[in-house]
């Protein structure tokens, strides 16, 4: 069974004037362990698919299942259990908490579930090793570089142990060097059997991965 | 946690210097005023030297007479024949004591012999009781004694600085001195008394039986043993004015209060028990209405400050959602963070507005130089707690709403609020 279904999605950004047809009846299925590109030109709606995917939209019309159950009757409390257990997530530009050093900025997704300070800091420390800034753990997203942030965030979305990790152009804020340790990292994640779907529109980077799904103008054309 | 939360707000203050200095300055600022006028309010009724029986005085200081069958009514100063025949005979006060204001001015030409130099100070016109319900610190001789005050003596008691002005460093005490034309001798010398003290301060102090015959009016000020005998004093002096008409056909007198301190600071208007009661509780209003303002004043602009600091979060909070915060932890930890701010501010303010009293208190509450004020009663920790609980929850409320907002907002929008 597949871990993500989309089906019939369709999202319309109302304007004063203006109705924007992001995505136009999506049909999507991500099978458990995958590791899926998501391509197309800027503005075809890719970031709009992936969020919806992550729950942090809702689509004018269609249904969204993730691990087998359908969200759309999920209210606010439940649905945030749900993305913590479920989903982790690496932004573009990082989304790091500034006023939080980097061991805090891992722990973020653990402070919202039952755990204690110890085991907490333990499980960061953790990942912290396996994406290779142990030595940076006291440091402050200001005082790294842009690889390194992306790093603390891949960390960050992979602490909780979540079965899916949503990467909305991870590589897209680096140079290429950069783009490809995460792009490294993200293959050992995938390796240990979490799921990921990625944007990019880097050709390049997409061909990494085991399918690539393309997007036009709101519609799926491959 | 919570320990995080704290962590994080100590490091975004520390991270955005200016605008948390400045809220923080905005708290301790607000708490800083709001206790230095509590404080100002409360010295007036605090015992201080000379005053020092002030939590057990009661003053008479205004009367009203009328005659309901020839229509005549009188009202001003209490008058003497009033405080002789009625209010001495009061059995409750330790002592009752009346001040004369002859003259409805306390100043008076004063010069010495053989000088041309006249000038005018301030003299107390005053009865042997005064002398034990005010403490006077005497740096030589004395007052006056009952029977030197019945016999109508003319001696005086000087402030220091005014036998040093009149006399220039010459031995004083038993000089004479010239009061209203007439000769008085120097008797004593006290030290230096403020006009901030209602009834005690001035620069001489007379017997008023020294006085030629004339209108003497006045005040009468009741010392109590224990101010819990307040009611009975009270009872007697209505008990009083019933007397009055009994012993004057169809003539009514009303004594305003007896008052206490408190009450008397007001300086209330009033011909009659009704409007005295009325006249303070609107000085009571205006006081809670002044107290308000002052309280929400500094909580809008407390607020302003709070909703700037959660504008530049929204992405944060965006992020916080995503990885599973639910709406009301958001809002818990922005109303806590605001909260350590108000803590810090409130601590400061508290510090500030000790320093203000201690520094300040001859210039800003007219406290004179060398009194003894016990710091617990000005600052009492129960009027700080309460204002700080205020400030507290109005700071809390004007963050709330930002948080509120905040908290609201989906996901997405919080989060791509950054990078528009
Ligand atoms: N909040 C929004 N309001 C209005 N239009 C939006 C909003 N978000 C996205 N859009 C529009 O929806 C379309 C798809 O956007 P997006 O999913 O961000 O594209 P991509 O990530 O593929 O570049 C674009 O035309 C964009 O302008
Ligand atoms: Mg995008």
């Amino acid at each position: 069974m597949a871990i993500i279904h989309l089906e019939g999605i369709t999202k319309v950004y109302q304007t004063k004037d203006v109705e924007t047809i992001a995505l136009d009846k999506i049909n999507l299925k991500v099978e458990a362990g995958e590791f899926l590109s998501i391509m197309g030109p800027s503005g075809c709606g890719k970031s709009t698919m992936l969020n919806i995917m992550g729950l942090l939209d809702l689509p004018n019309e269609g249904t969204v299942s993730i691990d087998g159950m359908e969200t759309s009757r999920m209210k606010d409390g439940p649905m945030a259990e749900f993305r913590n257990k479920t989903l982790g997530f690496v932004f573009q530009s990082f989304h790091l908490i500034n006023s939080l050093n980097v061991l805090d900025n891992v722990e973020l997704p653990l402070l919202y579930r039952k755990s204690t300070e110890k085991s907490r800091r333990e499980q960061a420390k953790e990942v912290l090793a396996k994406v290779g800034l142990s030595h940076r753990m006291k440091h402050f997203p200001s005082q790294l570089s842009g690889g390194q942030c992306q790093r603390v965030a891949i960390a960050r979305a992979i602490v909780g142990n979540p079965k899916i990790i949503l990467a909305d152009e991870p590589t897209g804020n680096l140079d290429s060097k950069m783009g490809e340790e995460i792009m490294t990292l993200l293959h050992d994640f995938n390796c240990e059997g979490t799921t990921i779907v990625m944007v990019t529109h880097d050709e390049h980077i997409a061909r990494e991965t085991k399918r690539i799904v393309r997007f036009f103008d709101g519609r799926r054309v491959q | 946690m919570y320990k995080i939360y704290l962590k994080q707000a100590i490091q975004m203050l520390k991270q955005n210097k200016f605008i948390s200095i400045i809220s923080i300055l905005g708290t301790a600022l607000a708490i800083m005023m709001i206790m230095t006028l509590i404080v100002a309010d409360e010295v007036k009724i605090l015992n201080m030297a000379p005053e020092i029986n002030r939590d057990r005085t009661l003053y008479i200081d205004y009367q009203v007479k009328r005659d309901t069958v020839e229509g005549w009514w009188h009202s001003g100063y209490l008058t003497h024949d009033i405080a002789k025949d009625y209010l001495s005979k009061l059995k409750t006060p330790a002592y009752t004591s009346f001040m004369n204001v002859y003259g409805f001015d306390d100043e008076e030409v004063i010069n010495v012999e053989g000088e041309s130099d006249y000038r005018r100070y301030c003299t107390r016109k005053v009865d042997a009781a005064f002398w034990k319900i005010f403490s006077f610190d005497f740096l030589e001789g004395n007052a006056f004694s009952e029977e030197e005050f019945k016999s109508g003596i003319h001696n005086a008691v000087l402030s220091e600085s005014m036998a040093k002005t009149l006399f220039k460093g010459e031995k004083v005490l038993g000089k004479t001195v010239q009061i209203a034309f007439r000769n008085y001798k120097v008797t004593g010398i006290v030290k230096d008394v403020s006009p901030v003290f209602k009834y005690a301060g001035g620069d001489m102090w007379i017997p008023y039986t020294s006085l030629k015959d004339g209108l003497h009016v006045g005040f009468v000020v009741l010392m109590a043993k224990d101010k819990e005998d307040f009611p009975r004093i009270i009872a007697e002096v209505r008990e009083m004015e019933r007397k009055f008409g009994i012993d004057h056909h169809h003539q009514i007198l009303y004594l305003k209060g007896p008052e206490n301190q408190k009450i008397n600071i007001m300086e209330i208007r009033a011909n009659n028990e009704q409007e005295s009661i009325e006249a303070i509780k609107i000085k009571k209003r205006r006081a809670i209405f002044i107290f308000l303002i002052l309280l929400i004043i500094p909580a809008l602009n407390l607020s302003g400050f709070s909703l700037s600091r959660i504008k530049k979060r929204v992405a944060e909070i965006g992020v916080r959602k995503a990885f599973g915060a639910k709406k009301y932890v958001i809002l818990i930890q922005v109303l806590y963070e605001n909260m350590i701010t108000s803590f810090i501010g409130g601590i400061i303010g508290l510090i500030l507005s000790y320093v203000t009293v201690m520094w300040l208190r001859s210039w800003l509450l007219k406290i004179p130089e060398g009194s003894d004020i016990p710091l617990s009663a000005m600052l009492s920790p129960t009027v700080f707690a309460a204002v700080f609980f205020v400030c507290l929850l109005l700071n809390l409320l004007s963050a709330g709403f930002s948080a509120f907002r905040a908290s609201r907002m989906t996901i997405v929008n919080s989060l791509t609020q950054n990078d528009r």
